[in-house]
């Protein structure tokens, strides 16, 4: 019987019957199916969601972290608040509760209109102030960003961390925020909310899972 | 005030009012943040005064930034 090179797929030899043909194509078949569908759910980003929102206080995201990876990219592709001076918001969940404590955040951000670099450390805070201002309904100046979460969908106690970027801009202040984080609340987180500190949020954000 | 729920189990988004404990939260929350823009204001106030006094002295911008 010879094989393929790479992977090893067992193809039919020449001297094979042709009666055997559909049977020999099924097995290649098969094989192929079972190696890519490996190496897709072992080595790549899976797209989970990508929702649109308009004019909520919160918009909330649930059962979107599951044991199936081991971290999450979350891209905000676009947002902006109804607050000029809004910044904006994360809490994680579990179930449908948000944990309102235990969040450090550290948030070196650049005001390039004020050419001011600020350093802000949120210890024990009632939520990840993910950045100093959300954006406005500009397609200018609305705010877009990325986010890693990781430690968090294990199905059991966990005390996630947050990584990213953030660049928003509100009137003369555009400023670009540069986190990083932890929760120092053990639980079975498997959701977040997003919000402003003040009015209302539009946006689209898209959630990746990102293979162990 | 509302909530959009995203959910991902079953694919749905749903949107309601908050409930009484999520809007005293919200409101909560309000209040801290415009305590913490007060503060901040007051400090970027601060600095940038400081700045001019430094001005003032006779520090170049590049003198100031070195500091």
């Amino acid at each position: 019987m010879a094989n393929t090179p790479n992977y090893n797929w067992e193809t039919p030899d020449d001297t094979d019957l042709v009666k055997n043909g559909a049977l020999a194509i099924r097995t290649l078949a098969d094989e192929i199916d079972a190696t890519v569908y490996a190496n897709v759910a072992s080595n790549s980003f899976t797209k989970l969601a990508r929702v649109s929102f308009s004019s909520q206080s919160v918009q909330a995201f649930e059962s979107i972290f599951t044991t199936s990876y081991g971290s999450y990219l979350i891209v905000i592709e676009n947002l902006y608040s109804s607050s000029s001076t809004a910044a904006l918001n994360m809490r994680v969940k579990y179930g449908t509760t948000a944990q309102t404590s235990g969040y450090d955040l550290g948030n070196i951000n650049t005001d390039i209109n004020g050419s001011s670099v600020t350093a802000t450390n949120n210890p024990n805070d009632a939520q990840w102030q993910i950045a100093r201002r959300s954006g406005e309904n500009d397609t200018y100046k609305m705010g877009s960003g990325w986010f890693i979460i990781s430690r968090i969908g294990t199905g059991a106690t966990s005390y996630p961390a947050i990584n990213g970027q953030y660049t928003g801009t509100s009137g003369t202040n555009r400023v670009f925020n540069n986190v990083g984080g932890e929760q120092r609340t053990g639980q079975t987180y498997d959701g977040f909310d997003l919000a402003g500190s003040a009015g209302t949020i539009t946006g689209t954000v898209a959630i990746y899972g990102m293979s162990a | 005030m509302t909530i959009s729920i995203y959910d991902h189990a079953t694919g749905e988004i749903t949107t309601r009012e908050l409930t009484e404990e999520e809007l005293a939260q919200r409101l909560q929350d309000e209040t801290n943040f415009k305590n913490k823009l007060k503060a901040q204001t007051a400090k970027e106030k601060a600095r940038a005064s400081a700045l001019a006094k430094l001005v003032e002295l006779g520090l170049t911008e590049e003198e100031i930034a070195a500091l």
